[in-house]
């Protein structure tokens, strides 16, 4: 072979491996597969392959241009866009069937073709390949999350409190003051901010020396205490620093050397800040056990705030550590159950309300247990009912009132539309909320469906779940024949379809003025979830969770059990990229839930693809089975 | 070289079994113009030279490929290298990137030439700007093989416009034809993939001469030599 043939091969082999899973195939498997290549054109509107052509016989590899694939009966229906990379139709070449797909070129496309022989001997001589024919969308989640636990081990590794870099820890502003200030100037100071240390500076914030309650306890001791006296003369001067770069543990251990308390962080040899002993403990604190008792023990705001943000910490290294988002989800939510349900009990002691009999309910992705970092509360009160439910209602808004503002305060902002226990329209008793649900099943308008997206996701969490409990049973009964309303629900579940566009890869809109990004929670996971939710209403399940549902839905049968296990795999996947996109997102988008997917990596888009087709999948199945 | 090689034509000596690849060559029976494109065997060809002058530069490589039922066959693919006595200029090598070692250690070029023939049999040829494809090679062929090397070419600067006459009106030269169709040439200026640029290039001609019901070999031929005639690209 000469030069410029195998040079030509490589350039070749080169530009496949861009994409997967060429990327994971070795060197035999590729020069192989470039042997037995051919290249072809196809102008677009072009048909590449479709049923009539009789079993497939060759993969189609697409060199540059884009190709849509759509099943041939009934047309219109599992549409997927490939592009530069890809690969169709791949079950139908291994099978040696026809394929029950059309795909036609929706630009000018070039083609590498590789015989269906050439295809199988591949699939014979290379497991990542073979892998990639029998089960590609799995095969492909797979990896990412593989890809997803090489990325964060290493991250892992820092994300241990005591590896954290100083320059992390660092979280108030320093104190300082100037050589020539007062002693008692420096004391005040201390003592308005509360901490135990003052760094003494030059204006250019060199570091000249520290002051600390322990100084004081020295100069008292000494007898030598002048109020008046400046500080420069008093201070502990040369302080010992580190770097920003530093770890904590380094700032351990040389606090445990030298007898101090506190380090001074320098950052190019300016100050930067200062840690403390005791900032060191608390970096021991994001623990969940640690975080459970904070909860616990916590009898005011301030802890239950700590907690809160706790949380959240606990959040990023546990995703750091590879942790799936089902896992993750269920632990954030179940976090945020104990600290809800804890304000809950504080702000009712608070309240004298212990002779009313109500329950607090949680709705929406809190009651789906679904819970991300970015969650609006969305919560609500069943009380009993009684003759005076007027008179009970406006006892218990001003608890409720209370609880919405600590849960504010603990960064679950307020629901922008209202739907809160301290808004009069959601504190109601058993038979009131029966009487609202029963309107809107009756009358489903589209306000109607809304709330029905929200509400009957509900789920006690603090007080008498009893209530709780009756008000599902009575909606189980209500909805579960009621077919104008199932159908209502169905159709409205269609409304978000997920963005697997006609002419680019993904739809994007450019609504809200964030061009070519589009929107993991409305167009990610709600046609997921709202599609689970019908199902289960449709079935009579009381369970509140999409993956619960999906999974209740296949134990009755009204969903094959591969199916639902597919669906629930793309589903976590795109919870999953949304958590990420939350922890490491762009805070210049007003939407926390929007993601440009060029910001995404060649797999994670790909992968992402397939979720949304599964979606798709979900919606196609709904809308035949309720003729919409 | 001999003063009176004009009288004797150039003395070529061939080894036997040179000879016997040549004849075999010329026994080889010519295309039937009449049958579709579509399924005929073309070359596609590029090749490289030591400068732009075709009287007094000299041929460098080739390369080509071979397109046939509207498919290029990346492994029907043909380059060479001819040994050069004395390697071309710099600023030569720095267009087409053969060294001057390899252009010294290249092939015998009566050997790559007798390839040639061999890959391309009577296959009509393709190249664009193809008359320069075409001198370079016969010149080499006179030379070394005293063949005259007439063979069918099917220039693409003259068909692209012939085909697509809305297109020509802004697009000129390989570069812009090539870039219209988001054809990819990853190394750019080496005879092989230059080709098989080329090549693509014809497959969308190839495309559009079936819709436009142009068939025939030949139909392609004369939709280039009228083109040229028109002399409008």
């Amino acid at each position: 072979m000469t030069n410029a043939h195998s040079s030509l091969r490589d350039a070749t082999i080169e530009d496949l491996r861009r994409h997967a899973p060429f990327d994971q195939m070795d060197r035999d498997a590729m020069r192989y597969l470039a042997s037995g290549l051919k290249l072809a054109y196809f102008s677009k509107g072009a048909t590449i392959a479709s049923p009539e052509t009789g079993i497939a016989g060759k993969l189609h590899i697409i060199q540059r241009g884009q190709v849509r694939g759509e099943l041939a009966d009934p047309p219109g229906r599992d549409v997927v866009e490939y592009a530069d990379g890809e690969c169709f139709p791949v079950a139908a070449v291994t099978a040696k069937r026809a394929s029950t797909h059309i795909y036609v070129a929706l630009e000018d496309t070039f083609c590498f073709e590789v015989d269906a022989d050439v295809v199988a001997e591949l699939a014979r001589r290379s497991a990542p390949f073979q892998a990639f024919c029998s089960g590609r969308a799995n095969a492909l989640l797979q990896r990412s999350f593989a890809a997803l636990r090489t990325l964060y081990s290493e991250q892992s590794a820092s994300s241990h409190a005591i590896n954290m870099r100083l320059g992390d820890i660092l979280r108030r502003p320093v104190l300082q003051c100037l050589p020539d200030d007062t002693l008692q100037r420096a004391l005040q100071a201390m003592h308005a901010r509360k901490v135990g240390a003052i760094i003494i500076a030059q204006t250019d914030g060199v570091p000249l020396g520290i002051f600390t309650e322990r100084d004081l306890l020295r100069c008292a001791a000494s007898g030598t205490l002048d109020l008046n006296a400046t500080i420069e003369t008093l201070m502990t001067g040369s302080p010992i620093c580190l770097p920003m770069s530093a770890s904590a543990a380094e700032a351990a251990v040389k606090m445990v050397a030298s007898g101090i308390r506190h380090i001074v962080v320098v950052d190019d040899g300016k100050l930067a800040g200062v840690v403390s002993e005791r900032d060191l403990f608390a970096l021991q604190r994001t623990t969940m056990r640690g975080i459970i008792g904070a909860i616990d023990t916590a009898v005011s705001a301030p802890a239950l705030v700590q907690a809160a943000a706790d949380v959240r910490k606990l959040a990023v290294n546990m995703l750091a550590q590879g942790v799936g988002a089902e896992q993750l989800t269920q632990l954030i939510t179940s976090l945020n159950d104990k600290l809800a349900a804890r304000i809950v009990a504080l702000e009712a002691a608070r309240h004298g309300i212990e002779d009313i009999d109500w329950c607090w309910i949680a709705l929406g992705s809190e009651g789906r247990h679904e819970q991300t970092l970015s969650t609006d509360q969305d919560n609500a009160i069943i009380f009993a009912s009684g003759e005076s439910a007027p008179v009970t209602r406006d006892r218990l808004l001003p608890f409720a009132s209370a609880v919405n503002a600590t849960l504010d305060a603990c960064g679950f902002p307020l629901c922008k539309g209202g739907i809160m226990a301290g808004n009069p329209k959601w504190c109601l008793s058993l038979v009131q909320w029966q009487e609202c649900f029963a309107n809107w099943i009756q009358d489903p308008l589209p306000k109607a469906l809304l709330h029905s997206t929200i509400f009957y996701d509900f789920r006690p969490l603090s007080g008498n779940a009893e209530l709780a409990q009756a008000l599902r049973a009575w909606l189980i009964a209500r909805v579960k024949d009621d077919a104008r309303f199932l159908r209502a629900m169905a159709q409205s579940a269609l409304d978000s379809p997920p963005p697997l566009g006609l002419f680019s890869s993904f739809q994007t809109s450019s609504k809200d003025g964030s061009p070519g990004t589009l929107d993991l929670k409305v167009q990610g996971t709600r046609p997921f979830v709202d599609a689970a939710r019908v199902m289960a209403l449709a079935s009579g399940i009381g369970l509140t969770g999409t993956t619960e549902r999906l999974r209740a839905c296949a134990d009755a049968k009204a969903i094959p059990r591969d199916e639902a296990e597919a669906l629930i795999e793309a589903f976590h996947f795109i919870l999953l990229v949304r958590f990420r996109h939350h922890l490491n997102g762009n805070p210049a988008l007003a939407n926390p839930n929007r993601i440009d997917p060029a910001s995404l990596n060649e797999l994670d888009r790909r992968i992402l693809k397939e979720a949304f087709r599964q979606a798709r999948k979900l919606q196609t199945r709904m809308s035949l089975e309720y003729q919409l | 070289m001999n003063p009176f090689s004009w009288l004797f034509g150039n003395r070529v000596l061939l080894q036997g079994k040179q000879r016997e690849q040549l004849q075999s060559w010329r026994a080889v029976a010519e295309p039937d113009l009449s049958l579709p494109h579509a399924e005929v065997r073309h070359v596609v060809v590029d090749v490289e030279s030591s400068g732009l002058n075709t009287s007094t530069d000299h041929l460098i490589a080739i390369g080509a490929v071979a397109v046939k039922n509207l498919r290029i066959e990346l492994q029907d693919s043909f380059y060479a290298v001819l040994r050069q006595k004395d390697p071309s200029t710099h600023e030569n090598i720095l267009i087409h990137r053969i060294g001057g070692t390899e252009q010294t250690e290249g092939e015998e070029p009566v050997d790559a030439l007798l390839r040639f023939l061999a890959f391309a049999g009577k296959a009509p040829l393709v190249g664009f700007h193809s008359p320069f494809d075409e001198i370079m090679i016969r010149r080499a062929m006179r030379q070394y093989l005293n063949e005259s090397f007439r063979r069918k070419w099917i220039d693409l600067a003259w068909l692209a416009p012939a085909i697509l006459p809305v297109l020509a009106v802004e697009t000129q030269g390989l570069d812009e034809w090539v870039a219209r169709f988001g054809i990819v040439n990853t190394l750019r200026h080496n005879a092989l993939a230059d080709a098989i640029a080329t090549a693509q290039l014809f497959l969308v001609l190839q495309d559009h001469a079936r819709h436009a019901g142009k068939e025939p070999v030949r139909d392609l031929l004369d939709l280039a030599r009228g083109q040229q005639w028109l002399g409008q690209r």
